[in-house]
């Protein structure tokens, strides 16, 4: 499976790169069938058969992945956040932004509408049959487990949960340890299944044992990367994207607006994760995966395409793909390189997790205090107002409000 | 979602802090409030990292060493077990806490002023009655959202929800303290066999949290009769004062207690 972006192209299959010429599309869908919306989130079903997508529109749709027909499309109850198939492709289950998670049986019929609200009212059933679990927070990823008994999922505020499939409402437990928005969660590979990966907007990766709610590591990005510390009242911090996974235990780790990657290695026998390389790019990775051969493709957007107002760039590598030492190859990506896929008229948000940071502090307060202390540093050198570590062990109390400065380094 | 959990109930929003404040500051207390609410919370990352000496200073010792001459060396090894969601003044931790004298019992509230009443209130009979009152407190915290992170799994026998607000237009239904998914959630932190308390003066309140509560398959109706033996039905029904101002103003109150059963029955 190739990495693929969010973006408003039509899909296509990959191809050859032989002789270069452009080729006319031989398989967009028909102009019912296309995706209008920008898609945000795919799943692939286990056995490759199909893919499904979910757009800004909160139409899911069904693809048949031989055909690249579309077998179905379902109207949502609200965008999509997260897609996972079970085991045998029977169900979808999806998770949407206001916390609800559902457990689709997959659609063969097309357009299937979610009952409107007043034909609700009146029947009173607020509540679909389809609901299976629900967070009082937006959801931000979801995954079953490889036994299809447990579906995991994350939330906005910090908290990873597991929970029985398909009976939702049985909680097993929670992961609690992340201190900023949770963004994706993967399954380890291995022959224990026990373990899960997450990664967050507080720069850390973690592995957990999932069936216990324990943290088994912390793998702190900042220090990896050689970044000091983050200061205790940022705004921002390194946030991860999303993971994946290869079938060797390689680890690809997408940085939400950064030109790094990770490449960590899971190592099972010792249960914790493994630093081989931070892979320096040239623009910003939107997104990335591994192929059955083990090959890294990676879609970029130049980092001067990525800000806003700016003119459009001349051409540069839209995918990168890398082999097993992590050479890139030239040729597999030629064509979409050279060619491009599909034209759009405007590049849509690209990079929107970060709206998802909670902030505590009002923002002129906090920037009233970053001024101060430029200024301060400027008057009297770079030593003159230390940063302060943030402490990560726990959330201050209230009573503890009342002097900030006691713990802080 | 942005939620909160008050106890007094008024047919517009759900932040109730307001009630109690003239008109002018109810304007610039709610932007306030809408904007900050659930996030000027703080809450610890786990149960683990929860330091309770504050709240019971005689069944917890503190986590970072810092103790008065007062402060226990020892935690006594007790977890809090009653949580009432909605406190309000603190009528039934109150009434309960002499009733249930070994057990910790834990108020939820999310308004300022009067999660500061209640603490007041809880430190003064401390103080009056020594001995008394070690087992009772109160948190200012939002309990749709963070019930996890305070208590492990199973760890609470009695969870009370006494006249919440009923959030009367139709598009705030979801925003009520019982629904299908946050059941799972108290579900999660009650332990089988424990019991849910709900008390309601507004009969369609009454009849959605039964309605929820029946379709929710870890929770089973306690008849009426079962129930005689139960020494907090009665405060339930009038410890607080949102219960003696329904008894004052002579409306009904309609009570429904479940059982939380076991996962697999």
């Amino acid at each position: 499976t190739g990495s693929i972006v969010s973006s408003t192209v039509a899909l296509e299959e990959g191809r050859e790169s032989g002789d270069l010429q452009a080729q006319p599309l031989t398989n967009s869908p028909d102009p019912q069938e296309e995706n209008k919306a920008i898609i945000s989130v795919l799943a692939i079903s286990r056995d490759g058969a199909f893919l499904a997508t979910a757009a800004d529109d909160k139409i899911m749709k069904l693809w048949d992945m031989d055909s690249w027909k579309c077998l179905g499309s379902r109207t949502l109850e609200r965008r999509s956040n997260g897609l996972d198939f079970n085991k045998d492709s029977s169900y979808i289950v999806t998770a949407d932004k206001f916390g609800d998670v559902y457990n689709l049986p997959r659609v063969t019929e097309d357009v299937v509408e979610p009952q409107s609200s007043e034909k609700a009212d009146e029947a009173d059933e607020l509540y679909s049959k389809d609901l299976i679990l629900g967070h009082v927070s937006m959801v931000t990823d979801v995954t079953l487990t490889e036994d299809n008994k447990f579906v995991i999922t994350s939330d906005r505020d910090e908290h990873i949960r597991v929970s029985r499939y398909p009976k939702g409402h049985i909680i097993e437990t929670y992961c609690l340890g992340h201190t900023s928005f949770v963004t994706t969660i993967r399954l380890l590979p291995g022959t224990s299944q026990k373990y899960l990966i997450s990664g967050a907007g507080d720069a850390t990766i973690r592995v957990w044992e999932f069936l216990k709610g324990q943290q088994v590591q912390v793998f702190d990005i900042r220090e990896t990367l050689g970044m000091p510390p983050v200061e205790d009242d940022a705004e921002e911090d390194v946030t991860v994207h999303s993971i994946a996974i290869s079938a060797t235990n390689q680890i690809v780790v997408v940085l939400e607006r950064m030109n790094k990657m990770l490449i960590l290695n899971w190592n099972e026998t010792e249960t914790k994760v493994e630093l081989v390389k931070v892979l320096e790019l040239d623009g910003y990775a939107l997104g990335a995966d591994f192929d059955h051969s083990g090959k890294l493709w990676v879609s970029i957007v130049p980092e001067d395409d990525a800000d806003e107002g700016s003119e459009p760039v001349k051409q540069t590598r839209l995918v990168a793909v890398y082999d097993q030492e992590f050479n890139l190859c030239e040729d597999l990506a030629k064509y979409v390189n050279v060619f491009g896929s599909k034209t759009v008229q405007e590049i849509p948000e690209l990079f929107q997790i970060e709206g998802l940071r909670k902030h505590t502090t009002d923002w002129r307060e906090l920037k009233k205090a970053r001024e101060e202390r430029e200024a301060l540093r400027a008057a009297e050198g770079p030593d003159a107002v230390p940063n302060k570590k943030r402490k990560r062990s726990s959330r201050r109390m209230p009573e503890q409000l009342e002097q900030p400065d006691s713990e802080t380094a | 979602m942005d939620s909160t959990v008050p106890e007094k109930r008024h047919a517009e929003d759900e932040t109730s802090e307001e009630i109690r404040l003239p008109q002018k500051r109810y304007f610039r207390q709610r932007a306030h409030a809408n904007v900050f609410s659930d996030h000027h919370l703080d809450y610890p990352i786990s149960p683990a990292h929860m330091d309770w000496s504050k709240n019971y200073p005689m069944h917890f010792a503190p986590k970072d060493g810092e103790g008065d001459e007062n402060s226990v060396t020892q935690d006594s090894g007790k977890k809090v077990e009653f949580a009432d969601i909605g406190c309000g003044y603190g009528g039934l931790l109150v009434a309960l806490s002499t009733v249930f004298p070994d057990k910790l019992m834990l108020g939820m509230e999310i308004r300022v002023k009067v999660e500061e009443y209640v603490n007041q209130k809880i430190l003064a009979l401390r103080k009056k009655h020594p001995g008394s009152y070690d087992n009772a407190s109160i948190l200012r915290m939002n309990a749709m959202k963070f019930l996890p992170n305070f208590f492990e799994k199973h760890q609470l026998s009695k969870l009370f929800f006494l006249f919440p607000d009923p959030h009367f237009k139709k598009r705030k239904h979801k925003a009520r303290i019982i629904t299908p998914t946050l059941l799972s959630e108290y579900a999660y932190v009650l332990r089988p066999g424990g019991i849910i308390y709900t008390i309601s003066d507004v009969k369609e309140l009454h009849l959605w949290m039964v309605k929820h509560l029946d379709a929710h398959p870890l929770f089973v109706r306690i008849p009426d009769e079962e129930l005689v033996g139960d020494l907090a039905v009665e405060h339930v029904r009038n410890a607080t004062e949102e219960g003696q101002k329904v008894e004052r103003n002579k409306g009904d109150k309609y009570l429904a207690c479940y059982r939380r059963i076991t996962d697999d029955e």
